[in-house]
């Protein structure tokens, strides 16, 4: 029984230049059951290939899906057998195939980013052979597309665009084809394979940057106020307070986005309002109203006096919560009290008119000033005066162009790299600095856990205006 | 002969000093004196009547008087009843100079007898004289004036006026005064109508008419027609023979009460008041005027239609609520209705209450109640006068000013909503919020220039109805933008004659601008959406020619709902008196807006209602209710050329979160 260690151990040794001198070791059983591990993947995508495409299969792969583990019983037959893996688990070429799923419209995630990449290959380096792979929405579509990519278009590069690819179920089979893959999505399935790399806005690198500002003003009391549409924000942000042992959360407040009672409910738990956090004072309050005529417009609890055991209070939720939050502040009379949020909050409707509690106060996003992006997602007509704002489907619109044209930029400097073997070229990629940009300006392009070092944007609101104070 | 010189002397001597005592005690007793200014109030005397009141159409709706009275002129009144009256009172009254010497003479005769007088010797004159002159004292001297001034008014006035004004002043029982009002009151005719066996049973009322009320005492009054019949019979204004037959007829009585005489009797009362203000210390009901109104018979029939309609649903739901309140507090919800025509500012049909029987407290006019969000258009025209737009978004949020909390109905919060929609749902908080933003004064100062007469309270409340209005000041707002901002004066009173005929009092229509034209359209605009999209949705299917308003004040003390196409304006109003709250969430649009749909949908046989056309400079864009940007599947709103919203829905914030959930949600 050979382990999975031992295969991985002896394809990395087959796909490394250092192995032509250890040939010594490239015995039958060793060939076998590295030929059997190399030639299963593109038989099970063989399997999922349509008829009329098997005839377009690249020469290569037709000979390894012919081939037969039982050249490995012969000297010279293994001996070609091996450089005939070598060549299979090379880097070749420049072929580039984006996995996506397009649908009909052409205003979506995934046909941003297929036109940002395509515009970027295009426009600064043709040598890149790019293809779109329409996956549709099951997990045979995307391995039949896959198929289609790896045997008859014969890419090295797989891209994976935004939307629901099952990624935990390609994973494997990704994992196996050894090629550099990288996922244009915040959730890569688990998909944590040396061949893997994540571009995506890195909400971690946003938390951070965040909790570094909290720090250095001293708000060092958190409280946490979100909604189900925000958890993965705060999930974020709790995960990484550890590097923080300054800053503690003193209460976590969470309401329903689309009920009144729940955001009610939130400020007063939040401000201490009710009969259970000011026993003494709210029974004071409630004698008063059974003697007061008025009783019916009289409430006890809403009499109380706010009580603030934070510094600051982290709203990650949309502007639209927002400003229903900082409405509900005002309306139980909550003084000023300072709040922080996400890119959730970018948006003309919050600071026209600016409700005054939040002035001063600061968000972080993803996305600096729009005429700082990449010249062709800047092609959008942008308000000259004000360089925050874009319209709102022109938001996610320039998101998405700018995840593609980052991912085409750090392929583009990929196949640059001089090695044709893929783990090395992995290796490299994963080291990869920035190359000059006006947006990623310098550093590693990904951190350690293969994602991509996006920087991280804070903003201050004032009237009318977003003023963009620090990128990290 | 010296003794016959002796006697005639002490005779003369006697006489002089008789006739002397007599000058004397006359000089005393003032009995020659004042002649004329006493005689003046018969002669100068103006012909008392009722004063009458008319529909539009010229048709009698009802009287006002002080005492009822119905002058006629003695030349209709039939000859039976001044043959009956001279027969009983005064049969020698042509032969007579004012007071007749054999009937002194018989009294005197009787008394010497009998010990006291057993029948008057008072003529019809004398009878006229004490009334107008005199009181009823039986003493000497006022009878020697009395007889002294009937002699001189004979001399002043024919003997024809004497009997026009003894029957149509003298006092004939059950408030009636005249021998006309008399018959009405009575048997409900007119005097041509009366037959003898009832002219009879009338004259002899003459001498008492307490007592021979013939509604209090049958008998009494039958015993006193006997003894006139027999007069008549002696004097030979009927056969002896008939009079057994006369006597014996039956005498078919009728109650009279003058408010089931009276076709809209809340809206005759407003009247009244009217004619006091109009007329001023002139006025006086008794003097026969005609008033000439705008009430519209049909309209007003079918007010009270829809309201009868409506009664007992009203019913039950007062007992329904009566359980939520403490026994002291009883529960009697009124109903108040008031249809004017915006074009002309007439009122064309007004009921104060549920009955008048009832209660005859007019709550169009004289009951101040809270509007509620009745007033709310002002506010939104104000809005848009000063450059808001009906796609603007606003928050809405509960809202905290200083000790003032206002409420949603449905608690809404934590949405967004364009002044369109806040209007139409009738929303609270936005309103405030945007006379926060206008500033009270200028709102208060709106309501005033819109027609609001009552004073308003200083405080943010009055821009959700807190101040107390009348019924009237709401009709004069609403008309006013019915009528496409140009302001007529509301009206019930088109003109008013003398008793003769003459125009005392004509209407002069007073216009004035209040409101710019298409800021008037918008407003209109909002207040369709309010029947199509809004509060008063049931009423949907008037909302192709009615636009409308409903108003709930606090705890649904107030209910309201105004409708009106260009013609026609129909308020009407559910409440109690002791402004109790209805425990239960009816709002305007359950109490109000049905009565209201009753009553529009049976005039659309009575008056054909006009439509509402935008003028062309106006464009009919889709608006997403909540967020203003445009949108095909919003609310359709009409906005001046120019002034459209320019955000697409690509371009709105809101449309992203409304569609994917969240804003820049990329991070799920």
């Amino acid at each position: 029984m050979v382990s999975f260690i031992n295969i991985f151990f002896l394809l990395v040794m087959i796909s490394t230049p250092s192995f032509a001198v250890s040939k010594n070791k490239w015995t039958t059983d060793k060939c076998k059951m590295v030929f059997n591990y190399v030639k299963k993947p593109y038989l099970k995508l063989y399997k999922h290939l349509l008829i009329e495409k098997r005839k377009k299969i690249h020469p290569r792969y037709k000979k390894l899906l012919k081939s037969n583990k039982n050249l490995c019983n012969d000297p010279k037959s293994r001996k070609d057998l091996r450089l005939f893996l070598e060549e299979i688990l090379a880097m070749r070429n420049n072929h580039v195939g984006l996995m996506s799923q397009l649908g009909g419209d052409t205003n979506t995630p995934a046909h941003n980013v297929y036109s940002s990449m395509s515009s970027y290959f295009q426009n600064n380096n043709p040598k890149v052979k790019f293809n779109v792979l329409d996956t549709g929405y099951d997990f045979s579509s995307f391995l039949r597309q896959l198929a289609l990519a790896v045997l008859v278009l014969d890419v090295n590069y797989i891209v994976l665009g935004p939307g629901k690819y099952s990624i935990h179920q390609a994973k494997k089979i990704l994992h196996q084809l050894r090629l550099p893959t990288f996922v244009l999505s915040n959730d890569n399935g688990g998909f944590q394979s040396k061949f893997s790399f994540q571009v995506f806005p890195n909400l971690d690198q946003m938390t951070k940057t965040l909790l570094i500002e909290l720090e250095l003003q001293k708000k060092y009391r958190l409280s946490l106020v979100s909604s189900r549409l925000s958890s993965i924000f705060m999930q974020s942000l709790k995960n990484n307070l550890k590097y923080f042992p300054k800053l503690s959360v003193v209460s976590e407040h969470e309401f329903n986005p689309d009920e009144y009672q729940s955001m009610d409910k939130t400020v007063r738990s939040l401000l201490k309002l009710n009969p259970e956090d000011q026993p003494i004072e709210y029974k004071k309050l409630a004698l008063l109203e059974s003697n007061n005529t008025k009783a019916k417009t009289f409430d006890a609890a809403f009499q109380l006096e706010a009580i603030k055991e934070f510094d600051v209070v982290v709203f990650p939720g949309n502007f639209k919560n927002l400003k229903h939050f900082t409405r509900t502040l005002k309306y139980f009379r909550s003084g000023p009290v300072q709040i922080v949020g996400s890119q959730k909050w970018r948006s003309k409707e919050l600071v026209n008119p600016l409700p005054k509690i939040l002035e001063n106060s600061y968000f972080v996003d993803y996305v600096g000033y729009y005429n700082m992006l990449p010249k062709n997602i800047s092609d959008y007509q942008l308000d000259q005066k004000d360089h925050s704002f874009v319209g709102a489907s022109d938001v996610s619109n320039i998101d998405f162009k700018l995840i593609g044209t980052r991912a085409a930029e750090i392929i583009s400097q990929a196949t640059n790299l001089q090695s044709s073997s893929r783990t090395i070229k992995v290796g490299l990629i994963h080291k990869m600095s920035h190359s000059k940009s006006n947006f990623f300006k310098a550093g590693r392009v990904f951190s350690e856990n293969r994602k991509s070092n996006w920087p991280a944007f804070m903003f201050k609101l004032t009237d009318k205006k977003l003023n963009l104070f620090r990128i990290r | 002969m010296k003794k016959t010189k002796i006697v005639l002397s002490i005779v003369l001597v006697s006489m002089i000093i008789i006739v002397g005592y007599s000058a004397k005690f006359c000089y005393d007793h003032q009995i020659f004196a004042d002649v004329e200014s006493s005689l003046n109030k018969i002669t100068l005397f103006k012909n008392l009547s009722n004063s009458k009141i008319f529909d539009n159409s010229n048709k009698e709706i009802g009287e006002l008087f002080d005492r009822y009275q119905i002058h006629t002129p003695v030349d209709k009144i039939p000859k039976k009843i001044i043959e009956t009256l001279l027969a009983v009172e005064d049969k020698n009254f042509y032969e007579h100079q004012g007071f007749d010497l054999k009937a002194i003479f018989r009294v005197g005769v009787g008394f010497l007898k009998h010990g006291k007088a057993t029948h008057g010797a008072s003529t019809i004159t004398q009878q006229l004289v004490r009334k107008f002159c005199l009181t009823r004292k039986k003493v000497l001297v006022r009878k020697l004036r009395e007889i002294y001034l009937s002699y001189k008014l004979e001399k002043k006035i024919s003997k024809k006026k004497i009997l026009e004004l003894y029957l149509n002043n003298m006092f004939f029982g059950d408030g009636s005064y005249g021998i006309a009002a008399a018959s009405r009151r009575y048997f409900n005719k007119n005097l041509t109508e009366v037959s003898l066996n009832e002219i009879s049973l009338m004259i002899g009322l003459l001498q008492s008419p307490s007592r021979y009320n013939p509604k209090k005492n049958l008998k009494a009054a039958k015993t006193r027609q006997w003894k006139v019949l027999q007069a008549m019979a002696r004097n030979g204004v009927i056969q002896k023979q008939s009079m057994k037959k006369i006597y014996h007829q039956k005498l078919n009585f009728k109650k009279f009460n003058h408010r089931d005489r009276v076709f809209a009797p809340y809206f005759v009362d407003y009247i009244g008041a009217k004619l006091k203000t109009i007329l001023g210390e002139k006025y006086d009901p008794s003097q026969g005027i005609k008033v000439y109104t705008t009430l519209d018979r049909s309209s007003q029939l079918q007010v009270q239609k829809a309201i009868d309609s409506h009664k007992k649903r009203i019913h039950d739901l007062q007992k329904l609520n009566q359980r939520f309140l403490p026994k002291k507090d009883k529960l009697d919800l009124e109903i108040s209705f008031l249809v004017t025509n915006p074009k002309t500012g007439q009122i064309l049909a007004m009921q104060g209450g549920k009955s008048y029987r009832k209660s005859q407290f007019n709550r169009v006019w004289q009951a101040k109640r809270s509007p509620g969000s009745l007033i709310k258009p002002a506010v939104y025209l104000n809005a848009l006068e000063s450059g808001m737009n009906w796609y603007d978004s606003m928050f809405i949020s509960p809202l905290r000013y200083e000790t003032y909390r206002p409420k949603n109905s449905t608690e809404s919060f934590m949405t967004e909503s364009t002044l369109m929609r806040s209007f139409y749902l009738s929303l609270n908080t936005p309103t405030v919020e945007i006379t926060k933003k206008l500033g009270l004064e200028k709102v208060l100062e709106r309501f005033k220039s819109l027609g609001i007469q009552s004073p308003m309270k200083k405080e943010l409340g009055s821009a959700l109805g807190g101040s107390e209005v009348t019924m009237l000041d709401m009709a004069r707002m609403y008309a006013s933008i019915a009528n496409l901002g140009v302001r007529k004066n509301i009206y019930a009173i088109r003109k008013i004659t003398n008793m003769k005929g003459d125009i005392i009092y004509q209407h002069k229509v007073k216009t004035s601008k209040v409101i710019e034209e298409d800021y008037a359209h918008m407003i209109i605009d909002g207040m369709r959406k309010v029947m199509t999209y809004g509060t008063a949705k049931k009423a949907s299917g008037h909302s192709k020619y009615f636009v409308g308003k409903t108003g709930t004040s606090n705890n649904g003390i107030d209910n309201w709902f105004c409708g009106f196409s260009p013609n026609l304006l129909a308020m009407t109003w559910v409440g109690s008196d002791n402004y109790l709250p209805l425990q239960l969430k009816f709002g305007g649009h359950k109490l109000a807006l049905p009565i209201w749909m009753d009553f529009i949908h049976s005039m659309k046989n009575v008056i054909k209602p006009e439509k509402y056309v935008l003028p062309e400079h106006f464009n009919k864009i889709k608006i997403n209710p909540k967020h203003g940007y445009i949108s095909d599947e919003g609310v359709e709103v009409a906005f001046l050329k120019g002034a459209e919203p320019t955000q697409e829905k690509k371009d709105s914030s809101f449309r992203s979160i409304s569609q994917k959930g969240d804003y820049r949600g990329i991070f799920y």
